[in-house]
């Protein structure tokens, strides 16, 4: 059966992405007209294209400027730290064990965000795992110790601090080449990320064991979800969920295939990096554990209270 | 659309409505009648993300460093060391200009700033020395336009910022062309002297080895300053923001050690500097708006669309870019003009095969020319009215030989693209 | 009414003057974090953070007295080349045009840091610093910028209507002159 006309606002991710160029942009240009049979139509544009920041998106949500927006929740944990509680530095060693924690996080964050925010949560996502480049030798997690790490955002800072590493604050088009003339000794970003942002030019070693996953989400404006035609929410629900899984999928695939870029290749996307890539031990394994524990979660529970002991209770129970 | 948009936008301007507020206007119309996210709920938040802008920091801090150099008799002391070592060459006091211009450009990030403090020290000398006023206040506005391109440099930072390119490569690039350009100005000003002899002024007697190095030490704070303000960036020390930072410490214990600083000076140096940044900054605000507005119609894509469906050679789109810029910038005030133009040309620059770090000094150099091409030239302004007396036509005939020089530098980095990408890859680390 | 331009005035230069130490603030906290962050490897004083709101603040805190000072940019050639009651006319429109962004910039801000104040947002990162309280102070600013736009465009409306031409020509023309003449008579005494 046809759809009712509907017409989307919609506001992305960040435009520079393959997740955004590849899947993001052209499943919402095209796709979701294609999908029902002309009746969805949305009108698509990436955040950082409208000069946005991040941390005002969800709001804005809320607010009606556009009716659904996929943002990066660790851009939203100072308006509500508990976007944080999927994804909070050391909490995951794999994706295997994020995806896990994203799928139980899921009805928690949808009920917040109903209740507290008018949002309606719609999919996670995952981005690719955020590792640390470093200038100097690292050979483990302890050598963390002593050294100037560039990091966003506070779960990040709290792990690097527990480590005896300094967190630095700094703007991301700075940090090539202040890892390059040696203003800081490292800094977190994805495995792509780091890659075209040619942050090889001033970093020698990548440690390979994930801080966080930079996950995202998609919510649109609760009331005007609760107002759509069943028919409509249905679909959207769907292909949402297609989406965000292919975007797993995709992650997945990129975040390997940019450690090979970073190290000695394969690379598809350019000439191999060839820093050094470090494996992490078991006794790396075991301080992430230790720094997540003892670092990171009082510090988050700490920020936010008690949402989050709750909603970490939950979690744990699951 | 882009008609709405462009009658609105000049007409507006050319009736003389603050061009933060024609900004903010031509949002609100663009958002009213084309657009499909309402701008005015999400403005809050976008006013506060401009207005924490960590690199803009940088902006006040030049300010206030310049305003300290030419009230401590830094930058005096300056002018005349170099003066002493110059005056050998014909033309004298206006190689002077140039190459003080050049190295108080190298402790200064803006060329308004520059032009008034040469201006400052330099114009009460024209009469006595017996030169031309047009060339004399013409290499004054002229070279004090170097202080965009010779590092550190504020309309770098906004480039660096809007363009997504490092701040502190775009230093390193801009570094050769700048001194090149420096260079041109004063053959410019040699070849005027040696065919028109009256421009060259007075001779004077020449100072003996002994007065030349006596005035050496005036060389000392300005180069400090250089190393603190950019040489920091490339030791490891600090971010290109930070070393404004440092610089402007530096400057502040420097006029404290001369005995100048006042707490009358410093509040008049903080009521110019706040005027300053915050003509500056209501326009990077109120630019941010129509930002918003401009993507979310769809605008920025018609007009790279538009560029892209011109079917030349790049070198022909990049000459009409240039001849573009060098109309704009007679009429459009040189910061509106780069924050409203940098999101829709960079693009095109790197669509046909251009590097957006080269693309960043040959943008520098377009500014260079807008701030000294009447009737809308800041560095005319300033240069009158330091000088605040005679016809503003001295100023602006005098400027025009150097817009000349600048086409011809554009040409020459257009030829020798390494000049400005050398020195960033040299200095990889 | 000379007693209200008088305090605005003083008041608006205050916080000009406010704003300027602030910068003063920043560049010593940026400058002691890197220092320490060279020497101690690590840095003390969350400057980076800090120097956001501090710069925020400056800016809204300026914005009055660069309206005092008509430092706003505009272009006015064309304007001066127009009959005087037309460019009158125009300059009226200028000032309220100034005057209305300065209300539309008031009320976004007092109303951005009325929403963080009440919901309670913070920053992201490890400081998790109230949002709510530099925005405030940051409305406050344009609050100010506000009152002295309206100021400014009744003051005009009301010389016009009384056909005083010439006062309603010098307004906004604060500190102007002043700096011209500094600069002059500085070149003067280098001159000797
Ligand atoms: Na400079
Ligand atoms: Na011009």
């Amino acid at each position: 059966q046809t759809l009712p006309a509907t017409e989307i606002t919609v506001v992305g991710n960040l435009g520079t992405t393959t997740q955004s160029r590849v899947l993001e942009a052209p499943f919402w240009t095209t796709k979701v007209t294609e999908l029902s049979g002309g009746s969805v139509k949305a009108r698509f544009r990436p955040m950082n294209e409208l000069g946005l920041k991040g941390p005002e998106m969800f709001g804005m949500v809320t607010d009606g400027v556009m009716n659904i927006a996929t943002g990066q929740l660790g851009h939203h944990s100072g308006h509500d730290p508990i976007n944080d509680g999927s994804d909070l530095a050391g909490m995951s060693s794999n994706y295997d064990e994020f995806e896990a924690a994203s799928t139980a996080f899921f009805p928690i964050l949808a009920e917040y965000y109903r209740t507290k925010l008018g949002l309606h949560l719609l999919a996670l996502q995952s981005y690719q795992s955020q590792v640390v480049y470093c200038r100097v030798p690292v050979e483990n997690l302890a050598d963390i110790k002593g050294k100037r790490v560039r990091t966003s955002g506070a779960s990040q800072s709290d792990f690097i601090a527990y480590l005896g590493g300094a967190p630095v604050n700094m703007p991301f088009g700075e940090v090539q080449q202040a890892l390059e003339q040696g203003v800081i000794d490292c800094a977190i970003t994805s495995t792509v990320g780091g890659y075209t942002s040619r942050w090889y030019e001033g970093s020698k070693f990548v440690y390979d064991l994930p801080v966080n996953f930079g996950a995202g989400a998609t919510v649109a404006n609760a009331a005007w979800w609760d107002a759509l035609d069943p028919a409509v929410q249905a679909f959207l629900t769907k292909e949402v969920g297609a989406l965000s899984a292919e975007m797993w999928a995709q992650n997945r695939r990129e975040d390997r295939e940019g450690i090979a870029c970073n190290g000695a290749g394969p690379c598809s996307i350019g000439e191999p990096a060839m820093q050094t890539i470090v494996t992490p031990t078991e006794a790396d394994l075991a301080l992430q554990k230790e720094a997540f524990e003892k670092g990171v979660l009082p510090g988050w529970l700490n920020r936010c209270g008690e949402v989050c002991s709750d909603a970490y209770e939950k979690l744990s129970a699951r | 659309m882009i008609p709405t948009l462009v009658l609105l936008l000049f007409g507006l301007i050319a009736i003389g409505l603050p061009v933060g507020a024609v900004l903010v206007i031509v949002t609100l119309v663009l958002d009213h009648f084309f657009s499909f996210f309402p701008v005015l709920p999400a403005s809050g938040e976008m006013l506060w993300g401009g207005s924490t802008s960590f690199s803009l920091v940088a902006v006040p801090l030049f300010i206030l460093t310049g305003e300290l150099l030419l009230n401590s008799g830094i930058a005096a002391g300056m002018f005349v060391a170099i003066d002493r070592w110059v005056r050998v060459v014909p033309g004298g006091l206006l190689h002077t200009i140039i190459g003080s211009s050049a190295l108080f450009s190298a402790t200064s990030g803006s060329s308004v700033a520059t032009a008034a403090t040469i201006g400052t020290v330099a114009i009460p000398q024209m009469k006595a020395g017996g030169y031309s006023p047009p060339l004399f206040l013409g290499s004054i506005a002229a070279g004090g336009t170097l202080g965009i391109l010779i590092p550190p440099s504020i309309n770098m930072i906004i480039y660096g910022v809007l363009a997504d390119v490092s701040i502190g490569r775009l230093y390193l690039a801009g570094l050769i062309p700048g001194l090149l350009l420096a260079l041109l100005f004063s053959l410019l000003i040699l070849g005027v002297c040696i065919w028109y002899p009256a421009a060259r002024g007075r001779k004077e007697a020449m100072p003996t080895w002994r007065e030349r190095f006596q005035t050496l030490p005036g060389l000392l704070p300005p180069l400090l300053l250089f190393i603190l303000m950019v040489g920091s960036i490339y030791l490891g020390v600090a971010t290109p923001t930070e070393a404004a930072a440092l610089g402007f410490l530096a400057a502040l214990v420097m006029t404290a050690m001369r005995g100048k600083l006042t707490f009358a000076l410093l509040m008049g140096a903080f009521e110019r500097t706040m005027r300053t940044t915050c003509m500056v900054m209501l326009i990077v605000l109120a630019a941010q708006l129509l930002n918003f507005v401009m993507v979310s119609v769809g605008l920025a894509d018609q007009i790279r669309n538009a560029v892209g469906a011109i079917d030349a050679p790049p070198v022909v789109i990049l000459m009409a870019i240039v001849v573009i810029y060098l109309v704009l910038g007679c009429f459009m005030e040189t910061l509106s003009l780069m924050i409203a133009t940098t999101p829709i040309v960079v693009p095109i620059i790197v669509a046909i095969g251009y590097d957006p770090l080269w693309f960043g000094v040959i943008f520098m150099i377009m500014i260079e020319m807008a701030l000294i091409t009447p009737p809308i030239g800041m560095n005319l302004f300033v240069v009158q009215s330091v000088r605040g007396e005679g016809s503003f036509r001295d100023v602006t005939l005098g400027a025009v030989p150097f817009v000349a020089a600048m086409l011809a530098m554009i040409a020459i980095l257009t030829a020798f693209p390494s000049l400005a990408t050398w020195l960033p890859t040299f200095m990889r680390g | 009414m000379e007693a209200i331009d008088t305090l605005v005035h003083r008041v608006s230069a205050l916080f000009a003057r406010l704003g300027g130490a602030m910068i003063v603030l920043i560049a010593v906290g940026v400058s002691v974090d890197v220092v320490t962050r060279n020497l101690l490897g690590r840095t003390i004083l969350n400057s980076y953070e800090f120097s956001t709101y501090l710069f925020a603040i400056s800016i809204s805190f300026g914005m009055s007295y660069t309206a005092l000072c008509g430092a706003h940019i505009r272009v006015d050639v064309l304007v001066t080349k127009l009959p005087t009651p037309v460019r009158r006319g125009l300059d009226f429109l200028s000032f309220l045009a100034l005057a209305a962004l300065a209300v539309l910039f008031a009320y976004l801000s007092v109303k951005l840091a009325w929403a963080s104040t009440s919901r309670g947002v913070t920053s992201s990162s490890a400081l998790a610093f109230p949002q709510g309280l530099p925005q405030s102070v940051w409305a406050l600013g344009f609050a100010i910028f506000a009152l002295t736009g309206i100021l400014l465009t009744v003051r005009h409306a009301a010389h016009l209507l009384r056909g005083r031409g010439v006062d309603a020509d010098n307004l906004g023309r604060f500190g102007q002159d002043q700096e011209v003449a500094e600069a002059v008579a500085e070149a003067r005494h280098r001159e000797t």
